[in-house]
């Protein structure tokens, strides 16, 4: 479902060091009075000599992103699954210049510069990581006596969801169990999905196979099963591309221990089964409960 | 034990003598599972001098007792059952 966002500033400086800003005080409080998009007055309190050319530089507030209407911020590993960002721009609300008229605009994303005055310049996306990481400000150039009203300063974008199916297959035993040491694919039929930018994929809560992977293209992705304990675990997928970034559950991945002998030895006092979970190159064991031992009565009323 | 004969039962406590270790769980069942009733599960130990008496509010023709663990390192010894049984009604009308 697509909607719109906007990231705000988490800290701000200028190239001097902190200003004082008539009528507000800190830079601490100008950040507050950005965030709620609130006139901001700028001038300079010592208005006995220039304030010639500054540069004010904030950088995206990186762990809250602000969805449609929300008042509290979305952290980055809680975005929509697919959340893919095709647009966004630095801006703000107005700018008005006053005392002297000799102060001037221009507002900065990184090192490009938008048109003095301009109340809005387009913001690169090469990924949301690189969205979060750049620096934003404006340039400001004025005399002692300048006066600039600036409202509201903030990223504004929209997204949209990327919503698929995933399919999860056994590349080195088509159609068996899967074991560790195996090939896994995870594809997407219907070819939505760009997988040339996944950078890593987590099976279960403590495994993480990372780039590079045997196969990467933009329709499939292959990786093999590390050295783990049987189980079904859940598979994610995590991206930093510019289609979509964060991550998503492609499905569910249930691995068997290999070598198996299936022999069963009856230890006498023994509570739980022992597992080998690779007899061939090392004498590594797992424990697990015998499945739910019981017992039955015979029908009673029969 | 006395025979019935198609009446239906009113299954209304389990009492055991069980030493073990873990939680032991309790399930009165039908003929094909198409009723079940989990009792409160007996807490074990590896001595006891109690035969707890668990209540059970179960009704059908037939039943039976399951008993299981389901954790791991959890035991049981079972040396007694006691099913407290009594006639509600004469059968199922057709």
């Amino acid at each position: 479902m697509p909607g719109i966002f906007n990231i705000k500033a988490v800290s701000i400086q200028t190239q001097t060091g902190t200003w004082l800003f008539s009528g507000i005080g800190t830079v601490y409080t100008l950040l507050q009075t950005l965030n709620n998009t609130n006139p901001v007055v700028l001038n300079k309190t010592q208005q006995s000599q220039d304030i010639g050319a500054k540069v004010l530089v904030a950088l995206p507030n990186s762990s809250g992103i602000y969805l449609d209407s929300a008042i509290v911020p979305t952290s980055q590993n809680s975005l929509p699954v697919g959340f893919h960002v095709p647009f966004a721009q630095l801006q703000v609300n107005s700018l008005a210049t006053d005392g002297d008229h000799s102060a001037s605009f221009r507002l900065r994303v990184g090192a490009a510069l938008a048109a003095p005055g301009a109340l809005n310049l387009a913001y690169p996306i090469s990924s949301l990581n690189t969205l979060l990481a750049t620096t934003f400000g404006l340039d400001y150039t004025g005399t002692a006596t300048s006066l600039v009203v600036l409202d509201g300063l903030y990223i504004l974008g929209t997204y949209t969801q990327i919503s698929t199916s995933w399919v999860i297959t056994n590349v080195t035993h088509p159609g068996q169990n899967f074991q560790v040491g195996d090939t896994v694919k995870i594809s997407d039929p219907s070819l939505i999905f760009d997988f040339s930018t996944i950078t890593s994929v987590a099976v279960g809560p403590s495994i993480t196979v990372t780039a590079p992977f045997p196969v990467q293209s933009t329709t499939e992705i292959e990786f093999v099963i590390p050295a783990m304990s049987s189980g079904t675990y859940s598979v994610e997928i995590h991206d930093n591309g510019t289609q979509f970034t964060g991550w998503a559950v492609v499905g569910t991945l249930t691995v068997f221990v290999i070598n198996t002998s299936g022999l069963y030895k009856i230890v006498s006092g023994k509570t739980h089964d022992t597992l080998y979970l690779d007899s061939s190159t090392d004498n590594t064991t797992e424990n697990v409960k015998i499945p739910n031992p019981f017992f039955k009565t015979g029908y009673i009323g029969q | 034990m006395p025979k019935f004969a198609g009446e239906l039962l009113h299954f209304n406590a389990v009492r055991m003598r069980v030493t073990g270790a873990g939680n032991l769980d309790l399930t009165l069942n039908s003929l094909d599972s198409v009723n079940s009733e989990a009792l409160t599960a007996i807490p074990m130990s590896a001595t006891t001098n109690q035969e707890p008496t668990v209540l059970a509010n179960y009704r059908d023709q037939c039943g039976q007792l399951i008993v299981q663990t389901d954790a791991i390192d959890e035991t049981f010894s079972v040396s007694r059952i006691v099913i407290f049984i009594k006639p509600l009604a004469s059968g199922y009308p057709l």
